[in-house]
This record gives C-alpha cells, sequence and structure tokens, in this order.
C-alpha cells in the first residue's frame, strides 16, 4: 500500500508534558483518515508537527517518501494544504484576495483557477465582504479554499466542523467527499465528533494521551461493530431475567434500556415478559456506533 | 523568498495601517515648513530650511512600531503564518521578507515626509544653510535609523505571537527609546561649570565659578556618548537637531543594529514553536 504519511515513534514534549508519546500512524494514499481522541490527546500536536510550525523531540515522519530531516522536505509539503485549529485567513481582506495572497505565496505565476476553487467551496459570489464579516461556516470554508490553492494531493483538516450549524456539516461533508472522490485528494481530519466522521472516513486512527491505541480501516471497523436490538421496558431487571431465561446475549445501558445481540422472537419475548408484568415501551434495530467502539476502545486503555 | 517579497508588498498595498500612516507622515511634512514659514513671517523668527527637515527622526519610530506590530502581528493572529510553513516555506526566507517589508514600509513613510517638506519648504525658505554633504549624511543617517528601528520592531514581533502583547512592547520601547535618548542628551549637555552669585556686606554682587559635579569627563563621557550614539532615540535627536557629535559613527551604529536584530530574530524564528 501507498502511504502519503507515515510516523515513526514520534514524540514531541513541552517542557516536562509529553503532547506525543512514541506515536507511529500510516495514511494510505486516496484515503479519508480520521484521526479521532479526546480534546488534549495529542491530535493538533501532531498535525502541527507534520505541517512544520513545530518540530519532534524525538522520531520522525515521512511525508511522500521523504524524511522530516531530509532538506527537501518542503517539496514535500508542497504538496500539502491544512487547517490547524481556526482557519488561516486574512480577516481584513476579500475572499479573493485571501486567495490571492496565497497564489503569491506558492509563486503561482496567474491566477487561474481561483475562480474555480471559490465556486468549489461555495464563496463565488461574496464580493467585496471582508473576511471578517463571514460566517464561522464561510471562514472554514475559505480555510479549505487557500489550502486547495496549488492543487495539493494531501489535506489535513484540524476539527474542520466545529463549531458549524447544521447545514454547515453537512456543506463541509459534501465539499470533503467531492474532493476526495473526483480530485483524488487524501484527508487527514482530526476530530472528536463522531458521528460525522464515521460518514466520511474510510480509515480511522485512535489516539489517546498521546500515543496510538489503534489503527483500523472503516471496513474492518464494521465488521467488529456488531447489530442490536435496543430494547426499552418498563424494568430492566425483569428483562434480564427473561433474555437469560431464553439464553441470550445482552447488556444492559440503563435501568429501562437494554441492547440484545441476537435475533429474538419479538412475540415469545414479549408474551415472557408480560407474565413477569413488565411491557416493552419501544424496539430499535441498531448498529454499534463508532462512537460505543470508541469508548470502548479508549476506555479499555484507560483501565489498563 | 520573491515569492514571499511578492506577497508581503501585496499585501502591504491594501494595508490601511500603512497608508494611514504614509497620509500623516506626508501631512506633516507639508505642514512643517508652512509652520516655520508662518513663525518667521509672524514673530521675525529666522528658521531655516534645514531646522524641521529631520524632524521626522523623532517621531518615526512610533509610527514604525505601530506598523510592524500590526502588520506582522496579523500573521500571527489570524494564524497566516501557517500558511507559508504548511507549503513548505523556509523560515529564514519567511524572516528576512518580513523584515524587508517593513524596511521599505518605514522608508517610505520617511520619504513620505522628507518629500512634500522640500517642495514646500524651498520654494518658502530657499536652500539649505548647512553644507550639502551634511545634509546627505544626516538624510542617510536617517534612513538607516529608520531601517535600524524597523530591524528590532521586525524582531520582537516574529519572536512575541501575541499581537497585543507585541503592539505594547514595541510602542514602549520606541518611547523608552526616545526618552533614554533624552536623559543621555542632558547629561552630555550639562555644562562643566556652574557661576554663584552672591551679595557681600556692602550689597555688591560678586559671582564665582565652581566645577559641575554632573558633568561628564574622561571615560565616562565616552562611554555615555557612544551609548547615545548607539540608542536609537539618541540618533533621532542628533538628527532632529542636527548636532550629531560622531556623525560618521551613527550609521555604523544603525547598520550593527541591522545585523544584530536580524540575525537574532531569525534564529530564535528558526527555533520557534508555532501555534
Amino acid at each position: 500500500m501507498e502511504y502519503v504519511l507515515q510516523t515513526n515513534s514520534l514524540t514531541k514534549k513541552y517542557k516536562h508534558f509529553k503532547a506525543l508519546s512514541e506515536l507511529s500512524m500510516n495514511v494510505p494514499k486516496g484515503a479519508i483518515y480520521g484521526f479521532v481522541g479526546r480534546n488534549g490527546a495529542g491530535k493538533t500536536t501532531l498535525i502541527r508537527l507534520v505541517c512544520g510550525l513545530q518540530s519532534p523531540t524525538s522520531g520522525g515522519y515521512t511525508l511522500y517518501g521523504r524524511k522530516d530531516t531530509d532538506r527537501d522536505i518542503s517539496k514535500s509539503r508542497r504538496r500539502m494544504g491544512a487547517v490547524v485549529e481556526t482557519p488561516s485567513i486574512y480577516l481584513d481582506m476579500t475572499a479573493q484576495d485571501n486567495l490571492k495572497q496565497q497564489y503569491r505565496i506558492l509563486g503561482l505565476p496567474s491566477y487561474d483557477g481561483m475562480e474555480d476553487i471559490l465556486k468549489l467551496v461555495g464563496l463565488s459570489d461574496t464580493g467585496k465582504k471582508i473576511a471578517r464579516h463571514f460566517s464561522l461556516g464561510m471562514r472554514q470554508r475559505l480555510g479549505i479554499a487557500i489550502a486547495l490553492v496549488g492543487s495539493p494531493d494531501f489535506l489535513m483538516l484540524d476539527e474542520p466542523v466545529n463549531g458549524l450549524d447544521p447545514q454547515g456539516i453537512i456543506e463541509m461533508r459534501e465539499l470533503i467527499l467531492k474532493l476526495n472522490r473526483e480530485q483524488q485528494i487524501t484527508f487527514l481530519i482530526s476530530s472528536h465528533i463522531l458521528d460525522e466522521l464515521s460518514r466520511l472516513a474510510t480509515h480511522y486512527g485512535f489516539i489517546d494521551r498521546g500515543q496510538m491505541v489503534r489503527e483500523i480501516s472503516a471496513a474492518d471497523l464494521e465488521s467488529a461493530c456488531r447489530k442490536c436490538i435496543r430494547l426499552e421496558v418498563t424494568d430492566a431487571g425483569t428483562l434480564a431475567r427473561v433474555l437469560d431465561g431464553m439464553e441470550v446475549e445482552y447488556r444492559i445501558v440503563s435501568d429501562r434500556e437494554a441492547d440484545v445481540y441476537a435475533k429474538v422472537n419479538v412475540s415469545r419475548l414479549t408474551l415472557a415478559l408480560a407474565e413477569e408484568n413488565c411491557e416493552v415501551i419501544s424496539m430499535q434495530e441498531r448498529d454499534e456506533s463508532l462512537e460505543s467502539y470508541y469508548i470502548s476502545l479508549i476506555g479499555g486503555q484507560k483501565n489498563d | 523568498m520573491t515569492k514571499l517579497l511578492s506577497a508581503n508588498f501585496l499585501r502591504l498595498k491594501k494595508n490601511k495601517v500603512f497608508w494611514g500612516g504614509l497620509i500623516l507622515m506626508a501631512a506633516w511634512g507639508i505642514f512643517m515648513p508652512v509652520k516655520l514659514h508662518m513663525d518667521n513671517l509672524e514673530m521675525n523668527y529666522a528658521d531655516r530650511v534645514e531646522d524641521g527637515f529631520f524632524a521626522c527622526a523623532m517621531f518615526i519610530g512610533i509610527f514604525i512600531a505601530v506598523f510592524c506590530s500590526l502588520f506582522l502581528g496579523t500573521e500571527y493572529n489570524d494564524g497566516t503564518m501557517r500558511n507559508k510553513i504548511i507549503v513548505g516555506g523556509k523560515r529564514s526566507a519567511i524572516y528576512l521578507a518580513n523584515a524587508v517589508v517593513c524596511c521599505a514600509a518605514g522608508l517610505a513613510m520617511c520619504a513620505a515626509y522628507l518629500l512634500p517638506y522640500l517642495c514646500v519648504g524651498m520654494p518658502l525658505m530657499g536652500a539649505f544653510c548647512v553644507p550639502g554633504e551634511m545634509v546627505l549624511l544626516t538624510t542617510l543617517t536617517v534612513l538607516l535609523l529608520t531601517a535600524a528601528l524597523s530591524s528590532v520592531f521586525t524582531c520582537i514581533a516574529m519572536v512575541c505571537q501575541n499581537k497585543a502583547a507585541t503592539a505594547v512592547i514595541c510602542i514602549l520601547l520606541a518611547f523608552g527609546s526616545l526618552m533614554l535618548g533624552m536623559v543621555l542628551n542632558q547629561m552630555l549637555e550639562a555644562p562643566p561649570t556652574h557661576m554663584y552669585y552672591s551679595l557681600d556686606e556692602n550689597g555688591e554682587m560678586s559671582s564665582y565659578e565652581e566645577p559641575n559635579p554632573k558633568f561628564l569627563e574622561g571615560t565616562r563621557r565616552e562611554i555615555v556618548q557612544t551609548l547615545y550614539d548607539i540608542n536609537p532615540g539618541g540618533q533621532a535627536i542628533q538628527c532632529a537637531g542636527m548636532t550629531a557629535v560622531n556623525p560618521l559613527r551613527l550609521p555604523l551604529y544603525s547598520l550593527g543594529i541591522i545585523l544584530l536584530a536580524t540575525g537574532a530574530g531569525c534564529a530564535l524564528f528558526r527555533k520557534r514553536d508555532l501555534k
């Protein structure tokens, strides 16, 4: 498999605090890599290191096969774009002027394609409005537009949907998917909004306290996650007794809810519960989500 | 670096603080000779064209402090510094490009004062009464002083990642440097002796002269004079009044400040962890 980014025992210390501890990760070409971790887990630190904003304390990484210590690493960086934390835009400039700045920084001979980029991110009609007056979603999209100048084939987005309204989240998702499918851009997206990430990612990396807990493809994750039926009853204790009697695997969620990991005969179950004076209030088929996978993974690590 | 310079100058062209500074300096460059001429006419003063020509040296530091802290502070405040590094811009090139654009802005503000002053002042008050070489040397000193101040403020703005803190430090430093210059000037201007007057028993006045304990001599005077010459605020005072004791040394000191500030700033910026 061809990798865009590989890190090798990457470590970053801030005085006595270890933000990254011997982290190794692999971002395959063409992937949408969901980088998952709680606040302060080290997601942004990793992005800062790969962007060259900070230097690793030890370990290293390769970007398009070039080591970070290579003198020509800037040539690899030229192929990437990033939006780190907040979008990096001049607030007193228009969307167009912001893009012109980036065109100049990259030394591009003309502003060809600028209108296409603005159109792609939905900012072609902002005219003379300066970025200070943009909504958060517009600023985020302008940040991505800047990152897209120079046609990079690897984009790193740090919490791209943070603070966006539902419409903004949908637009951002569609934009990322469009860029990935139509322009084959590889994405590394750090987020703790797991539901949103699960709609995008083809690969996941779970990080906790600066360490990579697990890397897994979305396909493998899907097969690891189990389907279940969420039952809401008047008394979970009675439900547990009945399910034990039926020799069915389950997990009590609350005093009124339980997940059942098997196909059960609903009529038999309902009758058995009725005999014990327990009513079934609702029944819902559900997959084990990325969220619960994450909780079991990170929770398990915490208990180690 | 040419790419970064091109981007920086494009931003400078649209920068309101820069244009504001330029307009203020130009307005002052027109107002100053007109005021001197009016004073000559109304109060029989004998001000000459050179009397206010280098007055811009006194305040250029404050203008540059404000400009550098806001222009470069924005790069950190808006996070746009990252855009340059992420796409592979070398830190030394980013630093030098910023230093060049700040220096150019400072020199432009200086020129915005000097040129209108000449255009208005010479028709009103005639040509310079001091030798041409002295005018040229002082002009060179003022321009190098401007570049030195730009280098110092660029260094601060590039190392400090907080825009508000940068603005406060730069402006305080600009005023502090001027204050220090004034204190050193007072120390050097102290007369060697004081005259004392007294009335004797017959009511006759007698005078006697006593050495001034605050008068600086020997090594102490040399040290204070050197500090006065090195300190940009001291240079500004000397240029404004065309009173430099060592006029040839001042441009050399400014060059030294430029090299030192740029070298130190560049080295610190290269090692700095950016957010």
